[in-house]
């Protein structure tokens, strides 16, 4: 009975140690190159986006504003023919009719431009979990293996 | 008796946990060694191709019809290879592969899902995401004006790191689009911490110069 006591105190040791590992507050400290204090980086940088997250923004493609350019569309060579005045014939370069239009950005300069969207879709919300079950595991199987160890060694004694 | 079994159960929780440990261990070594080689021959059979190509655009264009140009494949499976991250300082080296599953993280590094690819579009934010506690863990001393290079089979691309930021989990959003070539390194926070860490650590690095060709193996 005293030595089933002895093991299932050691085991409580062992187990609280491993339990200790995970609190926060027994990291190590920040290295030289990690943030030092709320909102600074480690390169003592302003740090804008710490603590507050700033907002999720898509950036989108300015719009291509062309003048009279013999480049475009068809759309848009249609609707500066429409606009221009017509009395002489000449509308592509005429800039009495101070056209601009505003086109979204081409599409179709080939296959391969082809962007992937911007959205970041494959997060749900949240960055990716990075941290591997592994060291978790080992943990345990070396807090288990010590736990063996000292039962055998305090059964034989 | 009691005292017994319970010596039984430990070393048998203890074996099949180190094993498990060992496992993994060797099967991310495996798999990183048999893609590193992938990308190796992908490297070699693209560098062949440029070398081939002035030939054969001389002869389209006698024939008056340009060649068709390789097919780009827009979305990539989850686990296949995208390319080759390294941090010469830190003495990291990890393939990239597609996706942030389990069973990818495991492997190498996992390039984020709707985040830029290189090959896909110039200006865009690559988002890759690593275990702290093996492929990303040299990150922790990374500095700013460290070099980060991106190895595909097509070219390598070269960063420069401009700055380490610790986040939420919850804030995606140094994963948006800046309209700038950069990269973006996600890894968990603090660095020594056993289970699930609660905060993601981030390294954005801006593209530099012009890109080298692929680092011959």
């Amino acid at each position: 009975m005293k030595r089933f006591m002895l093991a299932s105190s050691t085991m409580f040791l062992l187990t609280a140690g491993a339990a200790m590992a995970q609190n926060p507050l027994n990291t190590t400290a920040p290295g030289p190159t990690q943030e030092k204090l709320p909102g600074q980086t480690n390169n003592d940088l302003p740090n804008p986006g710490h603590p507050i997250a700033p907002p999720t923004t898509r950036v989108q493609t300015p719009p291509v504003t062309e003048n009279g350019t013999t480049e475009g569309t068809a759309a848009e060579s249609m609707q500066r023919d429409t606009t221009s005045t017509g009395t002489t014939g000449v509308t592509s370069t005429d800039t009495t009719t101070t056209t601009t239009t505003t086109t979204p950005a081409p599409t179709s300069m080939s296959d391969t431009t082809t962007t992937t969207d911007t959205t970041v879709n494959g997060t749900s919300g949240r960055l990716p979990r990075t941290g591997s079950e592994m060291p978790l595991v080992g943990l345990i199987g070396l807090t288990s293996l010590a736990g063996f160890a000292v039962l055998r060694a305090s059964r034989n004694a | 008796m009691p005292v017994r079994w319970l010596e039984r159960l430990l070393l048998l929780i203890g074996l099949v946990c180190l094993g498990t440990v060992a496992y993994a261990y060797f099967d991310a070594r495996l798999t990183a060694r048999r893609e590193n080689q992938r990308l190796d021959a992908q490297i070699r059979e693209h560098a062949r191709g440029e070398a081939a190509r002035p030939a054969a655009a001389t002869d389209s264009f006698r024939g008056l019809s340009a060649p068709a140009p390789p097919p780009v494949q827009e979305k990539l499976e989850e686990g296949a290879l995208v390319g080759r991250l390294e941090v010469p300082r830190l003495g990291l080296s990890t393939i990239v592969l597609e996706g942030v599953e389990d069973g990818t993280l495991r492997h190498g590094a996992g390039h984020i899902p709707g985040t830029g690819l290189p090959s896909l579009a110039e200006a865009a934010n690559i988002g890759i995401a690593g275990h702290r506690d093996s492929f990303f863990h040299p990150l922790k001393d990374i500095g700013k004006n460290d070099i980060i290079t991106l190895a595909t089979a097509e070219r390598t691309y070269r960063y420069r790191v401009e700055w380490t930021r610790i986040v939420p989990p919850e804030d995606v959003s140094v994963l948006a689009d800046t309209g700038a070539p950069v990269l973006t390194l996600v890894t968990c926070y603090p660095f020594y911490y056993v289970g699930s860490a609660p905060e993601r650590f981030i390294v954005r690095a801006q593209r530099i110069g012009d890109d080298s060709p692929p680092i011959s193996p």
